[in-house]
């Protein structure tokens, strides 16, 4: 019920960001909030779950954005490579600082492989903009991760 | 403790390396051409997802548009007034030119630009950007399209100034067309408007609308360059002649250009004046 309750959850946000916040762009960047989600989920779950829980929100991206298989990949990898380091629930409290440096490093760590992935299989290509891109894209969604933590009131 | 341990990451790992190949092979699948009926399906459903919201963005879009249309259009009013002056301008220069044309008037007249002009109080003058060294000499008849406009009084070397009909010291023998009626035009001070022909005998028939011109008499400006046009006329109490209120053609106020117009006096006429004044 658990995992059923949290794809449920994952399948809205992923709407959420499909419909408005992939149209919150400043200067042709938008934010991406499934990874503040994946992040929130990586203090909280162990990694098996949490790498089903990637691929298959990476699933709904793709099918959504007509990606197929960038965001399954990025999701994936980025939470094997990422579940060791980031801080967990039982361990200590996240302050905002901690919260913001390591979702910073969840959403650079996805956008690394997902832009490096895309750029591969030319399914779309950056160029020169590929770095304003992938720093834009990291201080964005940081900030968008910060919000959602100030405006919650909790600390994870 | 540690076993197990090593057995969840093995599977982890395992779980991994599956999930990332089943995204390359989906990734492969879709760029070979497959998958057409998901990503048709993918579109439908992200369109009924975004059709709520198209109105917002719509609306966001049409605010937008509807700025940048404001701003383009302050630009192409300023730019259609620059281009009413422009043809405003154009239509004097073209009326010029036919002046230049008319046979009436001296092939080499000079072009000016009116740059100053004094018209608030009796003593009225105006500046035109020619001087000496384009041939400007004391006395050049100034005019444009319409009409006369005055007659330069002092000359420097790039420019000169002019005393406009409009000045009560200006004088210049005239002739009401039509007739052989002379005599002198000058202002009162009553306005820009209005000029007053004197002297003209109470014998001669003179009808509003009739156009008064240069007689030539005077020796310093070509005749037929017309002054302006009748609009009234005044026995002179007491006296044989009669006051002939004129209209004059050049708009002083919105003067910018003008033509002097050389004139080389007869120095055998006017030497015969002279000597004449000594008569007496």
């Amino acid at each position: 019920m658990g995992m059923l309750r949290d794809l449920i959850v994952g399948l809205l946000v992923v709407i959420f960001q499909i419909t408005i916040f992939r149209h919150l762009r400043v200067f042709g960047i938008e934010p991406d909030i499934t990874l503040v989600l994946l992040f929130l989920w990586m203090v909280k779950y162990d990694r098996t779950r949490m790498i089903i829980l990637a691929f298959l929100i990476g699933f709904a991206q793709d099918m959504l954005l007509d990606w197929w298989g960038l965001n399954m990949f990025s999701n994936t990898l980025t939470v094997m490579i990422l579940h060791s380091i980031v801080p967990k629930k039982e361990d200590s409290v996240l302050g905002v600082y901690p919260f913001s440096l390591y979702l910073a490093l969840t959403v650079f760590t996805h956008q690394v492989i997902m832009l490096s992935l895309a750029e591969f299989s030319d399914i779309y290509s950056l160029g020169d903009a590929f770095f304003g891109f992938l720093i834009g894209t990291t201080v964005f969604s940081t900030v968008m991760g910060i919000l959602v933590y100030v405006l919650s009131g909790k600390r994870f | 403790m540690r076993l197990f341990a090593n057995i969840g990451d093995a599977r982890d790992q395992i779980l991994t390396a599956f999930l990332l190949l089943v995204s390359v092979a989906v990734m492969m699948v879709r760029s070979d051409g497959g998958l057409q009926n998901l990503r048709v399906a993918s579109v439908v459903t992200i369109s009924y997802l975004e059709q709520p919201l198209s109105l917002i963005r719509i609306y966001r879009q049409a605010l937008m548009t509807n700025r940048d249309l404001r701003r383009e259009n302050i630009l192409l009013q300023d730019e259609i007034s620059r281009l009413r002056s422009a043809g405003e301008e154009l239509t004097e220069l073209r009326a010029m030119l036919g002046i230049r044309e008319d046979p009436e008037f001296p092939r080499d007249m000079i072009a000016t630009g009116i740059i100053a002009k004094s018209l608030t109080g009796l003593n009225n003058s105006l500046t035109i950007d020619k001087g000496s060294a384009q041939g400007i000499t004391e006395g050049m008849a100034i005019v444009n399209s319409k009409g006369l406009i005055g007659r330069v009084i002092l000359v420097s070397e790039n420019f000169s100034q002019v005393m406009p009909m409009s000045n009560s010291l200006f004088r210049i023998s005239a002739m009401v067309q039509g007739t052989r009626a002379f005599g002198i035009v000058s202002w009162e001070g009553k306005g820009l408007n209005e000029l007053v022909l004197n002297y003209v005998p109470r014998a001669t028939v003179i009808e509003p609308g009739m156009i008064v011109e240069t007689s030539g008499y005077s020796n310093d400006m070509p005749a037929h360059i017309p002054i302006g046009v009748v609009t009234g006329i005044v026995p002179e109490p007491g006296r044989e002649t009669q006051r002939i209120y004129i209209r004059p053609f050049a708009n002083l106020s919105t003067l910018a250009e003008g033509f002097a117009v050389p004139h080389t006096p007869t120095a055998e006429l006017d030497s015969l004046n002279a000597d004449y004044q000594e008569l007496f």
